[in-house]
């Protein structure tokens, strides 16, 4: 019995079905963030431009860990108003 | 919400979308966009309520059939698509099939999506985005900041330990104590993410009936 399945499709110029995934680059180790693409990437970046974006996006995680240290703490949380 | 929020103190309130700590290291872009269409250009506080806290609000596909004999496969380009738990019924409560025997109980399985509010976890002073991470960009995309949001209340590691999730459970500190973990608001950075094109997958749930037999000496 074939179980099918149709969702809104995009098909790439392979004849494939392909969507576009945003990824957190600079957060998974930079082994994760390769294994994802080469996992699940249609295309695969020339030699060397994978781990330089990575680093690249590692260095301003590390910035953000100086610049914005605790703006994760104590966040505001409201009762709903009258207009919901 | 009775099967998913009674483990810990629970309530509705209205959060920052971009103090939101999150642990989903990737966004499927096409769903996003599909969502942030559902929501047309200005949603109102009706919508927002909607797309975050209504449980009508649009499934995604779905299909299932029976593969051979024993074993029933479910299909969904969503990855919520999960085992539901079973439930044990009665024959009255079968409708629309006539009985194959003297039925003595009926066993249900059921598979489906998660009751998918938008839901956070208050723990360690930091709210932690557990369900919803596309409404969530969809809205924060469309220049919404505020949502509403059913906060359950983590008193201790231990209660994380069976509220929250796997990636949650597995490294705690890198959400919990991090100075700077990863936010909500990290996804629309483009020094922090890249767009990735990549090959459409549907997940599949499959549920298969084993059923024993056996004589056992009476006591």
């Amino acid at each position: 019995m074939v179980v099918s399945v149709t969702p809104e499709q995009s098909v790439s110029s392979e004849g494939r079905s392909v969507d576009e995934c945003l990824y957190l680059t600079g957060r998974p180790t930079l082994r994760e963030f390769l294994r994802c693409v080469r996992t699940h990437a249609t295309t695969e970046p020339g030699r060397g431009t994978l781990p330089d974006e990575w680093h690249a996006a590692h260095d301003i995680v590390r910035e953000l860990a100086a610049t914005e240290a605790g703006c994760a703490d104590v966040p505001p949380m409201a009762p709903l108003g009258p207009e919901y | 919400m009775r099967y998913g929020f009674n483990t810990v103190p629970t309530d509705v309130a209205l959060v920052e979308l971009d103090r939101l700590v999150v642990y989903q290291k990737h966004i499927d872009l096409a769903f996003a966009r599909r969502l942030e269409q559902t929501l047309g250009p200005a949603p109102d506080h009706e919508q927002i309520f909607r797309a975050c806290l209504a449980s009508d609000h649009p499934r995604p596909p779905a299909t299932w059939a029976r593969e051979h004999d024993d074993s029933f496969v479910f299909v969904s380009p969503s990855n919520d698509l999960r085992f539901l738990g079973a439930m044990r019924l009665e024959q009255t409560d079968i409708t629309n099939h006539a009985p194959p025997g003297a039925v003595v109980g009926v066993v249900g399985i059921a598979v489906g999506f998660s009751a998918n509010f938008l839901n956070a976890l208050y723990a360690e002073k930091r709210l932690i985005l557990n369900n919803g991470s596309h409404r969530a960009y969809a809205l924060r995309q469309l220049g919404v900041s505020h949502v509403p949001c059913i906060v359950q209340h983590v008193p201790s590691r231990e209660a994380l330990d069976v509220v929250g999730p796997a990636a949650l459970r597995r490294d705690p500190d890198g959400y919990l104590r991090q100075p700077r973990p990863p936010m909500l608001k990290d996804y629309f950075d483009t020094r922090v993410h890249t767009v990735l094109p990549v090959r459409r997958r549907t997940h599949q749930v499959t549920i298969r009936v084993k059923v024993e037999a056996s004589s056992l000496p009476a006591v």
